[in-house]
């Protein structure tokens, strides 16, 4: 827009305005009811927040929130309380100011308003109340070309400008160090705000996000914003957001634009990415679970994106994660996959690995109810897959005996602590009937839980297997530890206890 | 992130839209609440506008349709994305009324379709509204 048609553009308001009291009066009542409804708008996406998020702070319903960002048409200036503007500008951290202003103001006023013009600072971060600091510097221990990178973007984020034409450069691959196509440009996205201090990274993100929803916003995938390859760059806008997980201010967007392309047939690269963004960026709390995982997971595809039951049960996942804690979601997935499954050794390796992947699954209730929902009639696993299921059993003799024994997958560790013997430990493997492995530990003496499970773990770290092993039983334990003393007679606080002591030390490895 | 607004030029001269004001007599109340929507249009991001000044894209095109409801009738300027030169800036391609659902000129969409793809075999059909 040049000086010259803004120029022209405020005679003639100016005009409209001093000679015509019907326009005016309509003028200003549309700019009001559009600053305003705007200004809500952006704000709320400024600070990440949903619709929903903003009426539950102020003690209302989305629809109320959604009637103030988008009047009736015609509803004109709309019946707004300035009570509910006023909670509003609280709960988005700024005051309401109603002023009375001359007419004239609107000629002076015209082309001042911008997405950048209706933003305003939080408290924590408003320069009037406290100094912003400096932009942080790029990570000095970070590859050359990264710390480049940073140095572009972290000012440019720092910025309170919304310039997303720099954003659409990089994503286009312009702009970027000096690589070729040797990689992606939203890894140098990615590469560039990762700086180590951890507020100011978080602020980064935020920005970065910010600024993605606005491209998204601009609908690229149905209108292309650069040239050349308009795919390529929809799949590095894509994949950012993946990489960011910032779903409040971007799983909208990616929603909206789901449901523009699902009509399409764009590529697999645009379908995988926009699918990945969606997993981590979820929109609300049941439409990609109905329209996307559930029937991925039901029918292991989905009609538009590509992905299968592992697919789903990610996004049934990162939904747990980041938008509605929901386990009995997750163990029902877990329950159908099994169902639909034949059980070959490959599929039992990868529900191995998704049974993993079940969060928090240290915590009693939640091996517990893992438990439950596999041994459930009718919905409960089929038989193959509970056999993944690992068992684990104390018994305590009345002669003062110890014995703890695994199972996993067929396979079985031993540790046993005869009374007046020494602790032994050893290995049975699926289909064999031999123990292998067998070691003594230490002098004869009286039985003791912790030395003998110690005796365990460093027996399965001497092993050739342990790797493997160790993996096993520390997933196994997991949930070993609920099953709790069936065949046993300890005390069960001693069996928790143990398989306790277990986990953690056998995390300690994991980790190491 | 400021954007222009163009106005088609049918037959290379003749400014649409102005004519169609013309046309239709449009009030001075109805020309103020056009001129604050495309004001709004030019400096606003289009995620923060699209649903609140706009319908579409109209079925099969990418036409979409100005929502101003006025007094007893409802303007609905034509108009699209580009489609020539910056991927942001709009276009107006035709006027139209709707009253009682019924559009003023019956063919309005289809005339801003006809029109955008005439403008990007003529990109200088066109000037800054």
């Amino acid at each position: 827009m040049s000086e010259e048609d803004l120029k022209d553009r405020r005679e003639r308001l100016r005009c409209d305005v001093r000679d015509n009291p019907e326009y005016r009066e309509q003028y200003a009542n549309s700019v009001l009811t559009e600053n305003v409804s705007t200004q809500v708008q952006a704000l709320r996406r400024q600070r990440g927040l949903t619709q929903e998020d903003l009426a539950r702070k102020i003690g209302t319903k989305q629809p109320r929130i959604s009637n103030i960002e988008t009047p009736p048409e015609g509803d004109d200036p709309p019946n707004w309380e300035v009570a509910t503007l006023n909670r509003i500008a609280h709960a988005l951290g700024t005051r309401l100011k109603i002023t009375f202003e001359t007419y004239g103001s609107l000629v002076e006023e015209l082309g001042s308003v911008s997405s950048d013009s209706l933003r305003r600072a939080e408290p924590e971060n408003d320069p009037v109340l406290s100094p912003r600091p400096e932009a942080p510097g790029p990570d000095r221990n970070a590859p050359e070309r990264t710390q480049w990178m940073q140095m572009l973007m972290v000012p440019w984020l720092w910025e309170e400008k919304l310039d997303i034409g720099r954003l659409t450069a990089w994503l286009n691959g312009r702009g970027l160090p000096p690589v070729g196509r040797d990689e992606e440009p939203y890894h140098w996205l990615l590469r560039g705000i990762a700086i180590p201090d951890a507020k100011a990274r978080e602020f980064l993100e935020r920005r970065l996000a910010e600024r993605l929803a606005i491209v998204l916003g601009e609908e690229p995938d149905v209108h292309p914003l650069v040239e050349g390859d308009a795919e390529e760059f929809l799949v590095n806008l894509y994949w950012t957001c993946v990489g960011l997980t910032r779903p409040s201010f971007l799983a909208e967007q990616l929603w909206q634009a789901y449901k523009r392309l699902r009509i399409t047939r764009p590529s697999g690269a645009v379908r995988d990415a926009l699918g990945a963004a969606m997993v981590q960026n979820q929109f609300g709390e049941t439409k990609p679970l109905k329209e996307i995982w559930e029937p991925m997971i039901e029918k292991g595809r989905h009609p538009w994106l590509r992905g299968n039951e592992v697919v789903g049960f990610e996004g049934i996942l990162a939904r747990h994660r980041t938008v509605k804690p929901d386990i009995e979601k997750i163990f029902w997935a877990l329950g159908r996959i099994s169902q639909r499954w034949d059980g070959t050794p490959e599929e039992q390796t990868e529900f191995s690995r998704l049974i993993r992947k079940v969060p928090a699954l240290d915590e009693y209730s939640v091996a517990r109810k893992l438990i439950d929902s596999a041994y459930a009639m009718p919905g409960g696993w089929s038989e193959w897959a509970t056999k993944l299921l690992p068992t684990f059993h104390t018994k305590e003799g009345n002669d003062g005996s110890l014995e703890i024994r695994v199972n996993f997958g067929g396979a079985t560790v031993f540790a046993r602590w005869p009374a007046g013997g020494s602790a032994e430990t050893s290995y049975r493997g699926a289909g064999s009937a031999r123990e292998e492995a067998r070691e003594r530990w230490g002098a004869p003496g009286r039985p003791n839980l912790r030395v003998l499970l110690n005796a365990l773990l460093t027996s399965l770290g001497n092993s050739e297997t342990a790797s493997e092993i160790e993996r096993k039983i520390a997933h196994t334990l997991l949930l070993g530890r609920l099953v709790g003393p069936s065949e046993g007679n300890a005390p069960e606080d001693a069996t928790t206890l143990i398989a306790a002591t277990l986990v953690r030390t056998m995390e300690r490895r994991l980790t190491v | 992130m400021n954007r222009e607004i163009w106005e088609f030029l049918a037959g290379g001269s003749r400014r649409v839209m102005r004519a169609w004001i013309d046309k239709e007599r449009i009030s001075a109340r109805e020309r103020a609440k056009l001129d604050a929507s495309l004001e709004r249009l030019r400096t606003l991001d289009f995620a923060l506008v699209s649903k609140k000044l706009m319908a579409g894209p109209l079925k099969g095109t990418k036409v979409y349709k100005l929502r101003l409801r006025c007094e007893n009738r409802e303007l609905r300027p034509m108009l699209c994305r580009g489609p020539v030169g910056s991927p942001l800036d709009y276009t107006l391609l035709e006027g139209a009324i709707e009253v009682g659902r019924q559009l003023r000129p019956p063919d309005a969409e289809q005339r801003a379709d006809e029109n955008r793809v005439m403008l990007i075999e003529r990109p200088q059909w066109r000037e800054i509204y």
